[in-house]
Parts: structure tokens; C-alpha cells; sequence
């Protein structure tokens, strides 16, 4: 027989998954579960927030698509993971968190550091579990595993009162890691119907969600509309599918969406939803979105279909096998007028004047983007600055670009960039952040410090939460409430207290072989952009509005 | 839980799910985040223990496919489906209510 403690057995059979590294902070409730890892292979990321461990996972699991760990106590370290884990499980990001909870014996007596964390999680979570004894953790670990990975990815939260982590427990054989289940293929006749949909088509648009990203199913994709002569639009979770130079590809579509981009969508007469979810930021008013389209939806997850948008040929399964299965259906085709209509559309509307130099801040980001290069993996937080790396990011790649989407999490980027930078440490990894979003988080520049990574942060810096007071300028009378961060913060200072590097662009006057240099050196850097105060993110479509009524800077700013 | 009108068609569904404290927690938890009304629910364990079964008395809109699908996707639902012979399960619990 084998024998273990709980806590010895979690950590084991976290090991046995894989798990070479986690992110968390101890805590009364969870300290046997690291005095069992100290003595583990594992290595723990000490991160200095309980939010910023989740979201360091995130980091490393939406790099790799393999689920990651995070680690927190009961009461408080618990609900701090909260919002990480319900970011999670709105862009489909397999975590496993596993927290600390008080003895059983002491749960609903109000104990100290109690809450009912797994009821708290149960609308933010995939799945999740209380477990009662060191037995249940045989069964529980390898479900947590295969469940955040199978499928439609997500987070699981795992709740381990204390007194089971200090249990004895006798097994006589070691589970099998949980593993993701195998890829299904959505039914032959969808598939064939779907094909005659696409071969009858003139007027089609590939419409590329999260879930091309998650089911590997990127290239595939990109073979489907090469093969077929499909227009591609993406939205803010699978930008890096179609590179951004590709000629098929009409980037970004929705709220902050290119002009022609979604006049085009307007036009086509079928929309081939591949793991996208018809997000009211993409669709806009549902009503008025693609009005003239049939609706080809592959999802894995067959609640999505028909959720928003009545699909006319519903495909339920596993991207990739399912794309691959498509595209043996289809022949070769071209379609020049369709994309010579397309053509047509951008030459009316067409994208505004790219700078030559740093002046306006996408072209900022569009000039870090390009010293990056294709290697490097970019983060952003949530804001103005995220819709301008949307926009402007010269994206070649799937798993390249990570940003909070579906819960759109202010405070997101630092923490996923600390998690990209160990899961991938051979890439250079550059968040892209704002000042109202570095705050929330800003204590993890001494998680990263500590670490060495090589990250590379780029404050866009307007003293205000932009996008707030965009909207307030532009659909409340210009009532600027609540939304001012002029506070004279001096970043510089605060990011040199923490120990990282500073370039302040403003003083060298915005000189890009001094920012190429900071950005091409090892270790952590802060580079310091300050940016005009007025800019707004164009075009941009009014919440609730139809995506072809944009607001544009030509017209908002004459 | 939605104020019953005479116009209301209901339809009773039967899940079987893992039998323990926090299943209910998930498919209650369901129907309220999801805005699906429901107008009754009963649960009884199953002989093993290890099962239980759940009755869900919802209106028959057209929200009902998407209500099974979301059910089916919950981790602690096997089986799912929509009763024959109507909502005999309730039926009991009517005649209870009658009697006030």
C-alpha cells in the first residue's frame, strides 16, 4: 500500500500531471499543501496577490493551451482568485485552482478565514469541487485535469479543507493522469450540408473566434481560406489566426473593428462561425448583424449554438478534426468579385493614416510590435491601449496575444505576462498596459523583478481611464466623471522602487533606437509612454448600436 | 420562480446527477444566472447512493433546448430528459398545495 497525507498526495498527483511550475500564496488554511510542495520538483511562483497567481496561470496556460495551477488560501486568498478564474472561464482558459478551506468540522460555523469559496465559484467555473476526504483526492485531481482541458477549456476550483490535507491515506496504485478527452468530429451529414452551404456561397465571410486558438485549429483555418477564397475576420481573442499581412485577412471585426471590415460583414450572404460565441462587443446590435447571412457555427460546446444566433448548419465538435473534414469536402475555389467588392469596400473606407513616427499611441504600439518581432509574445490590460494593440500589433501567430476579452479584466496584463515569460522563457515577452490598469495590479512588478524575466512594460500613460472618459465624451454629453487619474503618479519612480529599469520616452523625446534597445535588452524594463490625454480609440461602434453605424475620427473630430 | 398564468405549457425535466450537497447548488445556480424560469424542482437519492434523481417542472418556450443543452453541459448531470407522461412527480406535491 501507499501511504500519503492529503497534502502529499495533491501535490504528487499535481506532479504526475505535469505541473513543473505553479503560482500562489500560503495561508493558514492551505500550509500543509506547501510544506508537502517545498519538498516537491515543483517550483512555486510566490506571487504577491492572490489575483495575480490566478492570472500568472492564466499566462502560462494560455501560451501552452495546457491547464495551469494556482494555489491560494481560504477566506480572502480564495475570493481574491475570484475574478481571475471568472476571466477564465469566459475567454475558455484551462486552470486548476486548488484552495485551502477550514477543517471540515469548522465549515458553516463562520470560522476564521471561512467562506463557502465553492459555492462562491460555482457561476465562475467550469466545474468544481469540495473535497471531504484524502481518498476523494484519487478521483478528484486527474477529473480536475481532464475536465479544464476537455472540450471547451475552462477553470476548475478545487477547495481542500485543511483537516483533509492533513489526513492520512492509503491507496494501492496511482490513478492515471486526467487528460484531456479525445477531439470529436461534429456528424458527417452537418459537415457535407455546411460544405454545400460554403460551395453555393458568393458572398462568404470566416468569422474566427477564441476557439480556433484553443483547438489548435489555427492552421486549418487559414488552409480552409486559402482553399476556398474566404474573406477572414477575427475577433479580439483570435487575432493572430490569419497573420495580420495576409491577404484573405480583414482583421478585427465589432466595436473597434475596421470600417470596411464590417461593411463587408453587412454584405455576405453566409457567415462561417468557427469557435466564436456572437460576443455582443464583435456582433453589435444582433438584430442588424450580417442581416443577409445564413450561419454555418462550428462549436465544440453545443450550448453555444443557436445561444445568440439560429444557426443554419450547426457543427458541434472539435475544431480541428472538424475543419480538417470540411475542407476534404471542398474544391479549390476563387472568388475575384467578392473580394473585388471587398477591395471596393476599403478603398471607400478606407484605415486611417499610419505616422511615421511615435506620435499617436497605435503608432507606438505598432512600432514596439514591430521591434518585438514575430518571436515575442504580447499582453495587454484592458482599455484604450488594448483596442490600439488590437488595431495596430503586427500579429503573425496563434497563442501570441494574450488580453482579458470576455470579462475584459483591468489589471490582467502584468501578472499574464509573468506567466508567459516562465512557460515560455526563450520569448521576449512585452504587456502593453495603461495606467488605470497597471494599478490594479501593480504589485506584481516585484514578483517579475524577483524573477528576472524578461519582460518588457510599456505604459501608455493618459492620467485617466481612457476609455471611460471616452465613452463619457461621447454618449454622456462629455460629462467626465470618475474617470480622471491625475493624481501626478510618477510611474518612473514607482517602477524603480520595484526595481525595474526605466525608460521614460518622454524625455528622450520618443527616440526609437533608445526604445529598441530597452526593448532588445535582457530582464525586466518599464518604459514610460506618456500619451496625449484627448486621443480615443476609432472607429467605434455606440454600445447597442449596429456595427455598420461607427463612430470615426473623421467625423467626431472635424 | 415566475408567477404561473393560465397561458403557461410547462414541461417536466429528469436529470440524473452525482448525489451530493452541491448539485443542486449547480443546477439551481443555472437557472437563475442563465434567466431560465422554472416553477418546481423535487430530488430524491437513487438505491446506490451515489446518484440522485432531479425533476424540474419549466415552461415549454423556446428557451428549452438551450436550458438542456446548458443542463447537459454541467459536470454532475449523466443523464437528461424530458418525462414521458407529463409532471406525475407534481402532481403530488399540487394536491398538497389544494389542501392547503
Amino acid at each position: 500500500m501507499i501511504k500519503r497525507t492529503g497534502a502529499t498526495l495533491t501535490i504528487e498527483l499535481i506532479e504526475r500531471q505535469g505541473v513543473t511550475q505553479l503560482a500562489g500564496i500560503p495561508g493558514g488554511a492551505n500550509l500543509p499543501l506547501y510544506d508537502a510542495l517545498s519538498k516537491s520538483r515543483i517550483r512555486h511562483v510566490l506571487a504577491r496577490h492572490e489575483q495575480g497567481a490566478a492570472f500568472v496561470a492564466q499566462g502560462m496556460a494560455r501560451v501552452s493551451g495546457e491547464p495551469a495551477v494556482c494555489f491560494a488560501t481560504s477566506g480572502p486568498g480564495a475570493t481574491n482568485v475570484l475574478t481571475a478564474l471568472a476571466d477564465a472561464r469566459l475567454d475558455s482558459i484551462p486552470l486548476v485552482c486548488i484552495t485551502g478551506q477550514v477543517a471540515l468540522p469548522l465549515i458553516g460555523t463562520d470560522a476564521f478565514q471561512e467562506v463557502d469559496i465553492y459555492g462562491m465559484s460555482l457561476p465562475v467555473c467550469k466545474h468544481n469541487f469540495l473535497v471531504r476526504s484524502p481518498e476523494e483526492l484519487l478521483e478528484v485531481i486527474p477529473a480536475a485535469f481532464r475536465i479544464a482541458a476537455s472540450g471547451r477549456p475552462g477553470p476548475v476550483l478545487v477547495d481542500i479543507p485543511r483537516d483533509v490535507q492533513q489526513a492520512p491515506v492509503r491507496f494501492g496504485h496511482w490513478p492515471a493522469p486526467g487528460i484531456a478527452e479525445a477531439p470529436r468530429c461534429a456528424p458527417a451529414a452537418s459537415i457535407s450540408s455546411a460544405a454545400d452551404a460554403i460551395a453555393a456561397s458568393r458572398r462568404p465571410i470566416l468569422y474566427l473566434g477564441g476557439g480556433v486558438v484553443h483547438g489548435g485549429g489555427a492552421q486549418l483555418a487559414r488552409a480552409l481560406a486559402e482553399r476556398c477564397d474566404l474573406p477572414a475576420v477575427m475577433t479580439l481573442m483570435a487575432l493572430g489566426v490569419m497573420p495580420y499581412d495576409h491577404p484573405l485577412s480583414l482583421g478585427m471585426l465589432g466595436m473597434h473593428g475596421a470600417e470596411a471590415t464590417n461593411h463587408a460583414l453587412q454584405r455576405c450572404d453566409l457567415l462561417l462561425a468557427m469557435g466564436a460565441r456572437f460576443d455582443d462587443r464583435a456582433t453589435g446590435k444582433v438584430a442588424e448583424f450580417c442581416p443577409r447571412a445564413k450561419v454555418v457555427h462550428l462549436d465544440v460546446d453545443a450550448s453555444e449554438l443557436h445561444k445568440i444566433r439560429r444557426a443554419d448548419h450547426p457543427l458541434c465538435g472539435d475544431v480541428t478534426p472538424t475543419l480538417a473534414a470540411l475542407i476534404d469536402h471542398l474544391a479549390p475555389t476563387s472568388r475575384t468579385a467578392w473580394r473585388d467588392e471587398i477591395r471596393a469596400l476599403r478603398a471607400t473606407y478606407p484605415e486611417p493614416k499610419r505616422g511615421r513616427g511615435m506620435a499617436r499611441p497605435e503608432d507606438l504600439v505598432r512600432t514596439v510590435g514591430k521591434i518585438a518581432g514575430p518571436d515575442a509574445v504580447v499582453t495587454t490590460d484592458v482599455g484604450q491601449h488594448q483596442m490600439w494593440a488590437a488595431q495596430a500589433w503586427p500579429f503573425s501567430r496563434p497563442r501570441q496575444w494574450l488580453t482579458s476579452g470576455g470579462l475584459g479584466t483591468m489589471g490582467f496584463g502584468l501578472p499574464a505576462a509573468i506567466g508567459a515569460a516562465l512557460a515560455e522563457p526563450d520569448r521576449r515577452v512585452i504587456c502593453i498596459s495603461g495606467d488605470g490598469s497597471l494599478l490594479m495590479n501593480i504589485q506584481e512588478m516585484a514578483t517579475a523583478a524577483e524573477l528576472g524575466l524578461d519582460i518588457k512594460l510599456v505604459l501608455l500613460n493618459n492620467r485617466a481611464m481612457g476609455l471611460v472618459r471616452q465613452q463619457q465624451d461621447l454618449f454622456y454629453g462629455g460629462n467626465r466623471f470618475a474617470s480622471d487619474l491625475d493624481a501626478g503618479t510618477d510611474f518612473c519612480t514607482v517602477a524603480r522602487g520595484f526595481g525595474w529599469p526605466v525608460l521614460d520616452l518622454a524625455r528622450c523625446g520618443f527616440d526609437r533606437e533608445r526604445l529598441q534597445a530597452e526593448l532588445c535588452a535582457p530582464g525586466v524594463r518599464f518604459i514610460h509612454a506618456p500619451i496625449d490625454g484627448e486621443a480615443r480609440v476609432y472607429p467605434m461602434v455606440p454600445p447597442g448600436a449596429a456595427n455598420h453605424h461607427m463612430l470615426t475620427e473623421n467625423a467626431c473630430e472635424a | 420562480m415566475k408567477r404561473e398564468s393560465s397561458n403557461d405549457r410547462f414541461t417536466v425535466l429528469e436529470l440524473t446527477v452525482n448525489h451530493h450537497a452541491g448539485t443542486l447548488s449547480h443546477v439551481c445556480g443555472l437557472l437563475s444566472r442563465r434567466r431560465f424560469d422554472f416553477d418546481g424542482i423535487a430530488c430524491l437519492p437513487m438505491a446506490d447512493g451515489r446518484r440522485a434523481r432531479i425533476w424540474l417542472r419549466v415552461r415549454d418556450t423556446a428557451r428549452l433546448d438551450h436550458l438542456e443543452r446548458q443542463l447537459r453541459n454541467l459536470h454532475d448531470v449523466h443523464a437528461l430528459c424530458r418525462q414521458p407522461g407529463g409532471d406525475t412527480v407534481f402532481s403530488g406535491f399540487a394536491s398538497r398545495l389544494s389542501c392547503g
